[in-house]
């Protein structure tokens, strides 16, 4: 057999098996670089739940980034990466979703709990599925992290925003159901998230 | 319930929105008759209460105009961007002095012989029947003081659903995309906003 056939089937076979997930074919300091000071649009626009949030990325030590995503300055939750050199061609990145519910699981697990949500459910995935694409120079793919059909707080927060461009709490607060301050103390707590 | 289509972007739109486009906004049509104990005035009352279309239209995507004829007849006209595009047309008849019998009309937005949405009503029979029974259903549940029933109309709905599938799954592709562009556009001006002062 021809030997670039070979090698177009060790290809093929490679591609087919598919790389470890979370490990990139990238230096980690190209890594860093991408995702140090990075906004991750697609997370606000793909999957926030119509309230207008800003994430705000923070690199730390040189193999951690923090993000916090805050809505109207108030901190809504807090997810973070790690960065493993696993060769100098190759860097696991490993995400964790820093924010915690009462009884310590992950914020937004899936059966997280609170009036007015950020995010869709769940939602280390779509982190996941964020920082690929980044690093894989692509569009986010909502298919690789499939959000819950049973969000309905979060949907219908969501297409009041898409449906009339005026987020939930503005909404609210015009019909004189709460204003944003109220809904900051009672919904997204008073502490460094919710 | 509200039935509800989800698109592959998880967004969730009312089945209605896409029949509706089939018509078009579709002849005239199909009567159905029942007979409902109270005074006709009563029951005119309470038909008037009426104040939105069956669920499978959603509330979002059709505003709704109830009116007393005076003629022993109530209309409600469906509107989509302050356009009409529908009617329904209850008519009450005394039975007797405690008895009414209620029958209803679907129609196009006007009453001329080349309306446009009345001649597609015509040419889609399943869809145009759909709407009736839902329309139906949505007098009988108000008189009978309970909740829409969507059972009442499943026969319709997948008739509706099997008879337009080709074309609702074309429309629905364009549909999909058309609502994920204005969403985004949606989206973005809200941040817009937000960064120039926000809303008062």
């Amino acid at each position: 057999m021809p030997k670039r056939f070979l090698i177009a089937g060790a290809c093929l076979a490679a591609a087919a098996c598919g790389s470890e997930p979370g490990v990139y074919d990238l230096p980690r300091q190209e890594v860093y670089d991408r995702l140090a000071s990075n906004p991750l649009d697609a997370l606000k626009f793909r999957r926030a739940c119509g309230i207008l949030i800003h994430l705000l990325p923070s690199a730390r030590n040189g193999d951690e980034i923090d993000w916090r995503v805050t809505h109207n300055g108030h901190t809504k939750v807090q997810f973070s990466i790690r960065l493993e050199e696993l060769s100098p061609e190759q860097t696991r990145v490993s995400v964790s979703v820093d924010s915690k519910d009462a009884d310590g699981s992950e914020a937004y697990d899936g059966d997280y709990f609170t009036p007015y949500p950020a995010f869709q459910q769940p939602l280390r995935p779509a982190i996941e599925e964020a920082i690929a694409a980044t690093l894989e120079g692509r569009e986010f793919d909502p298919s690789r992290a499939p959000h819950s059909r049973d969000d309905d707080v979060c949907d219908v927060q969501r297409a009041t925003l898409q449906q009339n461009g005026v987020p939930i709490d503005v909404v609210m607060q015009r019909r004189g159901d709460g204003s944003s301050d109220s809904l900051s103390e009672d919904g997204w707590g008073s502490g460094t998230t919710d | 319930m509200l039935r509800r289509i989800v698109f592959p972007n998880g967004d969730r739109r009312p089945l209605a929105i896409v029949l509706f486009a089939l018509l078009g906004g579709c002849g005239a049509a199909g009567e159905v008759g029942e007979v409902y104990p109270g005074a006709a005035g009563e029951i005119r009352q309470t038909l008037l209460r009426i104040d939105e279309l069956p669920p499978i239209f959603g509330s979002n995507a059709v505003d709704t105009h109830v009116i007393n004829n005076g003629d022993g007849t109530i209309t409600w006209t469906a509107s989509q961007r302050f356009k009409p595009v529908l009617r329904f047309i209850a008519r009450t008849e005394p039975v007797d002095a405690a008895h009414t019998r209620v029958t209803v009309q679907i129609t196009g937005p006007t009453s001329a012989e080349d309306d446009e949405v009345a001649r597609r009503l015509a040419e889609n029979p399943t869809v145009r029947d759909l709407y009736l029974a839902a329309m139906v259903e949505q007098v009988d549940a108000t008189l009978e003081g309970r909740d829409f029933d969507m059972t009442a109309i499943s026969g319709q709905l997948a008739l509706a659903t099997a008879a337009n599938m080709g074309e609702t799954v074309d429309r629905l592709d364009r549909a999909a995309a058309e609502y994920q562009r204005r969403d985004a556009e949606n989206v973005a001006k809200a941040y817009e906003q937000e960064a120039n002062g926000g809303w008062d």
